[in-house]
């Protein structure tokens, strides 16, 4: 006899191979949900799949013109701010929609079978994809505008983006697991996004937030517990791979981008590590989400 | 192949009927204990389905067909006893 799958009284408990594989199975359904809510999102609207690069676009546009009416402050900025604000998009879409997938999608879990983790997958994937279109006019707008990229410090791109995509799914799979017993997580996460924005250094330079913490009494240990949040990471991971105007370095964390590879692996390595978990806490209780819904 | 396709071993499955169910954290809090009915779907069915073999399930409304499906198919988990299912086999 060959693969028994089991069912019994015990939560189950998640083995971690055998369940990759029975998820690589299903991959077919994981892109079929994909399509299914890119296709949902954009029907009925005149200029589908435009919406997403509206996003960008217009920040770039706004931004452009407010600094260059404000003048001051970091230059460049709509460089600096797009580097950074399109890694949170896809994280906090990620995390508010996740947070609803298996809810939204009661009817399948409660009569058919397939893995549930397909769920949140998908709702990272659809983040994904907007995540690239949006990175797309980016890269056109630094083409277009000739500020370009620089092939020193672009290497860390996939760094931060690897840490980026662990992050987001490992919190994804947490809150849309926590969701489905205790409806408030996702009140509760509309209100931690946005704390966490601004304590993120997107809009804002994390050289600033450096100088000035350290000049305060709290000296380098408000830095370091700054740097705990991982989303910091990514985020100065970007902006160091993408934006590098002479005069606007200052305000960008000061590390040199080794140093920030370095650190990145690091928080791809504790991501992991918060995927599995949260894979786990997911998995244990998908058994009941049928009987919870 | 030997052995069964499908094993049914004691199930049992339990719904719990909550007068109101906690589904807020604060609910959940405040309220220690819920009161809830227990009402039994499945009382300790045993059955195996041989490879190739054929089997129907009769009852009335109400008296757990859906139920046991839906725990060989992986949807529901009993609340006591064991379901097993040869890979491959397709509910």
């Amino acid at each position: 006899m060959t693969d028994v799958t089991e069912r019994t009284s015990e939560p189950p408990r998640l083995r971690a191979r055998q369940r990759a594989r029975e998820l690589w199975h299903s991959r077919e359904i994981l892109w079929n949900l994909v399509r299914k809510e890119l296709k949902v999102k954009y029907t009925a609207s005149v200029l589908g799949a435009v919406w997403s690069l509206l996003n960008p676009v217009v920040f770039l546009a706004v931004f452009t013109f407010v600094t260059t009416v404000l003048k001051g402050g970091i230059p460049n900025y709509p460089a600096f701010l797009l580097s950074g604000l399109l890694a949170w998009n896809l994280f906090s879409v990620s995390l508010s929609n996740g947070a609803q997938s298996v809810i939204a999608n009661a009817n399948l879990v409660k009569k058919v079978y397939f893995p549930r983790e397909i769920l949140p997958l998908g709702t990272v994937g659809v983040c994904l994809v907007d995540f690239v279109l949006q990175s797309a006019v980016l890269v056109v707008f630094f083409l277009v505008s000739g500020y370009g990229f620089q092939l020193g410090a672009v290497w860390l791109y996939p760094f931060a983006f690897v840490a980026l995509l662990l992050i987001t799914t490992a919190f994804t799979l947490f809150v849309s697991s926590l969701n489905v017993r205790y409806r408030d997580v996702q009140h509760l996460i509309g209100l931690a996004l946005l704390v966490w924005f601004w304590m993120t250094p997107i809009v804002y330079g994390a050289g600033t937030v450096y100088t000035s913490m350290v000049d305060s009494r709290f000296g380098i240990t408000a830095w370091r517990i700054y740097l705990l949040n991982p989303l910091t990471w990514v985020v100065i991971g970007f902006q160091r791979a993408l934006y590098h105007t002479p005069d606007g370095l200052k305000y960008l964390a000061p590390y040199s981008s080794g140093q920030l590879a370095i650190g990145l692996s690091m928080v791809c390595v504790i991501a992991a590590v918060a995927v599995y978990l949260c894979w786990r806490l997911f998995f244990s209780m998908s058994g009941d989400f049928a009987e919870e819904l | 192949m030997s052995g069964p396709a499908i094993e049914v071993r004691d199930v049992s499955k339990r719904f719990r009927v909550y007068r109101e169910k906690p589904t807020s954290l604060k609910q959940r809090l405040l309220s220690g204990r819920t009161r809830a009915d227990d009402f039994w779907a499945l009382r300790d069915v045993s059955f195996e389905v041989a490879q190739g073999g054929t089997m129907a399930l009769i009852g009335s409304n109400g008296s757990g067909k859906s139920t046991m499906l839906k725990v060989i198919a992986g949807i529901l988990r009993p609340t006591e006893g064991l379901c097993a299912s040869a890979a491959g086999s397709r509910v």
